[in-house]
């Protein structure tokens, strides 16, 4: 996540690798995959997988 | 006999052009619904996504140009209220309103247990695939179909990780096969009879774009014809199709937000044209589908009655004001419920994960839903007691602030000096009425949250990895210490079973968490 490796248990998610890594969830956040590609925040996490958080645009 | 010879050899020349004409098929996918029948926002949308009734008309209005399939790959029936109030039968009866053609099973169509999910699968009136799982009972491995003359067979896959990502006890008796192995041995078969293979995944999108590279990557690709890898599983908004040789890679992201579209034009078993997108499903109140609609609104009417009954009744007041800077007795029964449930020696919570508190008297599942909004879930790690004391101290660091971390707790007796610096704070621990010793080992359950990292705790990750055996499967931790996983079964589906034993609760503050001045 961001360039920082995280673990997790098995059936955890993206927000669960947010809160390893930031330890909270902001609902507004988005995350990207490693080709730029935008998952859900219930997205389960798969080996080797590397996720970015991505800037808001303001709405 | 020559003219005879002639005309029959024109005549298998003109049907042989006659049949390679090229034929364009329309196929329509979801993923991952989850049951999110009603609109819900997407992370930084200003907007809510997702209706099904307008899913249902995008659904009919994109069927009528081509010859097309309608398929799910996916995680469908567990999630979201409306799916778990009736264990998933609204979502199976919205996908026969759909007229969905062909459904891949997803590691959370288990969650329910077996028996739910064989009754589910009887109620469809479509069929549910997966090649790679072994004597389950209405699960098919493929499905062939023909639209205008084009033959497509339809192979089912489930990620291999389904068994490490469910309760052991809705895995009973399942073996999951490894799934490139299963899609080579399914496309060799099937590929001798089809114009097209589609495999229908639920195992994430660099996982597909493995199975694609094994597949239709290299000099000697195993695929022969055109193979579209419809994908799920990591809820992947991909806008456009992945092409690698002959496989194409589509997923539509989460939660009915997005329709997913590919039309594949065939010429003889040559892919001639690919175009896909993605379709934003926007809720509107006037141009829904009707019969759609009004099951919606049914399930919401039955959810909402069945928010208001009666799950039980609480003898004293519930309180959750204070969870954040000391004991209460919400925090005491939930805590209670944890430890039992996962058979633990003591359990942590955070403070921050009790909303609201619940007056005396009848107790609704609203009340419930409201007292604990998120959808956590329970975990158990065996964890020395140097590392439970780890714990506690994070628990009680930021106190002053009202932080959410603070936690409640059973099976433990502890005090704490807010006075002294943070890490030095925890004066006495004891565990089940012994004091903490720190080179003993305690099996502690807490909810995924607080296990993943969340409110800065790290003692649980950290007692994982300790563990002598150790290791990553399919990039998920394992090892001995790790005793209880159930991503399946949400906290306060627990507390409202408790309730619901007809036993009235009435939690009291024992002093199980002391602050000293």
């Amino acid at each position: 996540m961001d360039g920082t490796a995280i673990e997790l248990t098995p059936g955890m998610t993206v927000r669960h690798a947010l809160l390893a890594r930031y330890g909270t969830v902001c609902e507004t956040t988005q995350v990207t995959d490693r080709r730029g590609n935008l998952v859900g925040l219930d997205g389960e996490l798969t080996d080797g997988a590397e996720l970015k958080t991505r800037p808001q645009a303001p709405t | 006999m020559r003219q005879l010879l002639f005309c029959l050899i024109l005549a298998l020349v003109l049907s042989a052009d006659c049949s390679a004409a090229p034929i364009t098929i329309r196929i329509l996918h979801l993923n991952d619904f989850h049951g999110f029948a009603n609109p819900s926002k997407a992370p930084g949308g200003a907007l809510a996504l997702g209706d099904a009734a307008r899913l249902a008309a995008e659904i009919h209005q994109q069927r009528t140009p081509y010859p097309s399939l309608l398929l799910v790959a996916g995680d469908a029936i567990h999630g979201d209220t409306w799916a778990r109030l009736s264990q998933g039968k609204s979502v199976i009866e919205l996908l026969n309103l759909l007229g969905v053609d062909a459904m891949s099973l997803g590691n959370h169509e288990f969650d329910y247990g077996q028996a739910v999910l064989k009754q589910r699968i009887s109620e469809a009136r479509f069929p549910v695939l997966a090649a790679n799982l072994s004597d389950f009972p209405g699960i098919l491995p493929r499905m062939d179909v023909t639209r205008n003359g084009l033959r497509i067979s339809i192979i089912g896959l489930v990620t291999e990780e389904t068994p490490y990502s469910s309760h052991p006890r809705n895995m009973a008796g399942l073996r999951f096969r490894p799934v490139i192995e299963t899609a080579r041995l399914q496309l060799g078969q099937a590929q001798q009879n089809a114009d097209l293979i589609v495999l229908l995944t639920h195992q994430g999108y660099e996982h597909d774009r493995a199975l694609a590279q094994n597949l239709c990557g290299g000099p000697v690709a195993t695929a022969t014809i055109p193979v579209l890898i419809v994908g799920g599983h990591t809820h992947t908004r991909l806008e456009q199709p992945t092409r690698i040789g002959n496989c194409i890679v589509v997923q539509a992201w989460e939660h009915g937000k997005t329709l997913g579209l590919v039309d594949l034009t065939i010429d003889n078993g040559r892919l001639l044209k690919l175009e896909g997108r993605l379709i934003e499903i926007t809720p509107a109140i006037d141009n829904g589908d009707p019969a759609v609609a009004a099951l919606v609104h049914s399930y919401n009417q039955e959810a909402a009655e069945l928010l208001d009954r009666k799950a039980g009744t609480a003898e004293v007041d519930l309180i959750q004001q204070g969870s954040r800077l000391h004991e209460t007795n919400l925090g005491n029964l939930v805590a209670d419920i944890v430890r039992q449930a996962t058979g633990a020696e003591a359990a942590i919570i955070n403070g921050g994960s009790l909303r609201f508190g619940i007056p005396k008297g009848s107790v609704t599942v609203r009340q419930i839903q409201q007292a604990l909004p998120f959808n956590n879930y329970l975990v158990a790690v065996r964890m020395s007691g140097s590392q439970l004391l780890s714990a506690l101290e994070h628990g009680v660091s930021g106190v002053e602030h009202e932080e959410g971390r603070f936690p409640q707790v059973s099976g433990i007796n502890f005090s704490f000096n807010p006075a002294r610096p943070v890490g030095q704070r925890v004066v006495s621990a004891a565990i089940g009425g012994k004091p903490l010793r720190v080179d003993q080992e305690y099996t502690v359950a807490t909810l995924d949250f607080i296990a993943a990292g969340g409110d800065g705790y790290t003692s649980f990750g950290e007692a994982i990895r300790s563990s002598g055996d150790f290791s990553e499967v399919s990039g998920a931790m394992q090892s001995s210490r790790l005793v209880y996983n159930d991503p399946g079964r949400f906290l306060r589906d627990m507390v409202l079973e408790t309730l619901e034993t007809g036993q009235s609760v009435s939690p009291v503050l024992e002093g199980r968490i002391r602050e000293l001045r």
